[in-house]
């Protein structure tokens, strides 16, 4: 069994590996030891064989391997990077809570020219900048107009364009601000543009947070784009999806719903369960509807996000909804307050199998 | 911010910072080992290593730290699971929980013994044995890419790194019962 660890670490364990790997964990607690000290011996690896820690992120120092230094020779190295650890952690303190200091947060690249940037910098017009220490780097377009207020991670622009290549931060995150919006950086390639009356973020890898004026706060992934204010799209319902009414949270394998999907409630996580409502555009309010009538316990109109087919309650609970076995055709459709008006944008109609 | 307020806070983010360099390592393997997708694996280090300092006033400080980082991770990575499904099999919440806690106790008061001890055990290994490691730990590379990168094959770079981790672990056991320390 022992080698099962070491194919489950190494990636290389099926699914039969796996389940028999899992089956002796649960069972044996010296199993469960064995493979924690295998765990703590990869990371010491991982640790000590790294072989550019500075372009890692990493402040803690490791012998190459390949170079091969013995313990005496890399010694020194250590306190030396501890001290460098010390200086630099007292440097960011200090950056983050001083509004104004003198040391250079960035260096501005223009016309084969480099220039260290002070506290609260302006810069405008088509260049580049690097973080010192770090590969993080930001182009600006010929238009942008971009402030460097004091401690480095927080970028304002205030027009035009820039497309940021960020080296994933420890602790403090990394954000630019628009007049619109902010984006939250974990580490990652995007864009971000102020055109006129609105932003607009586009991630090409890794994560950022956004979030618009009004705080409501949306994680994109690659290849995603969010914009504030929102586009002028007619309201639209986006799909439905079945989530626990504990808690709001979607159930996996049923989001979205689908058209003709089969459910099996003794598969399902709870049996207390709502369905959301996923919309795009102004929506002012939603008709909604259970086979053909207005869900139990409701008036058929749905007037608050998180838009819940069978009904929420203002003090943010959602009301439990237990499907009988059979089919059921879940409706909703944006109106502009009352359940007699007319749709102010297409509706979504799904039927599903409970069993 | 008044004085006292800012020194709190520098010595908040200080105190951050020398615990998460110290661990960040160790966490990375802890969500590898969770998720087994490197791309996904990546996400989850970077946003649970926001969490961990969006919620650090929630730690206590009279816990090991990387007891309460994986405990976050772990969390984080169970709700990346829900959004994205990994194609890879993976060990249930249960098994995940007992090497939690072996990994808790295992920890518990060693200090830097182990890390010490796994040098004194390279420094044993010969060249073409720390050059696979290197390849397979330190630039993350997964069996078929050392073997190619090695020019080998991959059931014998399969058996060269296990036969490798078998002599470091036996290497460990003997170093640290020399120093009078647990195996």
């Amino acid at each position: 069994m022992s080698e099962l660890d070491w194919r489950y670490l190494d990636g290389a364990a099926d699914a039969a590996e796996v389940a028999a790997l899992d089956e002796e964990l649960c069972r044996d607690p010296a199993a469960a030891q064995r493979l924690a000290q295998r765990l703590r011996l990869v990371a010491l690896l991982r640790e000590r064989c790294r072989q550019e820690p500075a372009t890692r992120s990493h402040s803690r120092p490791r012998p190459r391997l390949g170079a091969a230094p013995g313990r005496a020779a890399w010694r020194p190295l250590l306190a030396a990077a501890l001290l460098l650890l010390a200086l630099g952690a007292a440097w960011w303190a200090e950056a983050a809570s001083t509004p104004t200091r003198p040391a250079a947060d960035w260096m501005l690249l223009r016309n084969g020219q480099s220039e260290a940037l002070k506290a609260d910098a302006l810069v405008a017009g088509a260049a580049e900048l690097r973080r010192p220490g770090e590969d993080t780097r930001v182009r600006l377009t010929a238009d942008a107009r971009l402030r460097l207020p004091a401690g480095g991670a927080r970028l304002q622009l205030e027009a035009g364009g820039i497309a940021c290549q960020v080296a994933p931060q420890q602790g403090r995150p990394f954000v630019v601000a628009t007049p619109h919006g902010t984006v939250t950086v974990l580490g990652t390639a995007f864009q971000v543009v102020v055109a006129g009356e609105r932003s607009r973020c586009q991630v090409e890898s890794g994560v950022v947070q956004v979030a618009g004026w009004d705080g409501i706060g949306r994680r994109l992934g690659p290849n995603e784009t969010a914009e504030w204010p929102p586009a002028p799209v007619p309201a639209r319902i986006l799909a439905l999806r079945l989530v626990d009414a504990a808690d709001g949270r979607p159930i996996p394998g049923c989001d979205p719903l689908r058209d003709g999907m089969r459910i099996d409630l003794a598969q399902l996580p709870t049996r207390q369960l709502n369905v959301q409502v996923l919309v795009e555009g102004p929506v002012a309010a939603l008709r909604t509807a259970l086979d053909g009538h207005p869900p139990p316990g409701s008036r058929g109109i749905e007037r608050n996000p998180p838009w819940m087919l069978l009904g929420n309650h203002p003090d943010g609970r959602i009301n439990p909804w237990t499907p009988t076995p059979g089919r059921h055709v879940l409706e909703a459709t944006p109106v502009a307050g009352t359940a007699e008006t007319a749709p102010t944008g297409p509706g979504l109609r799904i039927a599903i199998e409970v069993h | 911010m008044d004085g006292a307020a800012q020194s709190q806070a520098e010595a908040r983010q200080r105190c951050f910072l020398a615990l998460f360099s110290r661990d960040s390592e160790r966490l990375r393997t802890w969500i590898f080992f969770l998720l087994r997708d490197r791309h996904l694996a990546e996400d989850a280090f970077q946003e649970t290593s926001l969490t961990l300092w969006e919620r650090f006033d929630d730690y206590d400080p009279a816990r090991p730290f990387l007891a309460w980082a994986r405990g976050v991770a772990r969390f984080k990575c169970m709700r990346l699971l829900e959004q994205r499904r990994s194609a890879l099999p993976l060990l249930s919440a249960e098994a995940l929980a007992a090497v939690a806690d072996a990994l808790d106790r295992a920890e518990a008061g060693e200090g830097d013994a182990r890390a010490e001890a796994l040098d004194r055990c390279l420094e044993r290994v010969p060249a073409p044995g720390r050059r696979l490691l290197r390849l397979r730990y330190g630039e993350d590379l997964d069996l078929a890419t050392v073997a190619t990168r090695a020019a080998s094959s991959l059931t014998a770079v399969t058996k060269a790194l296990s036969r490798l981790r078998a002599q470091l672990e036996d290497c460990l056991r003997r170093v640290l019962a020399d120093d009078g320390l647990r195996p």
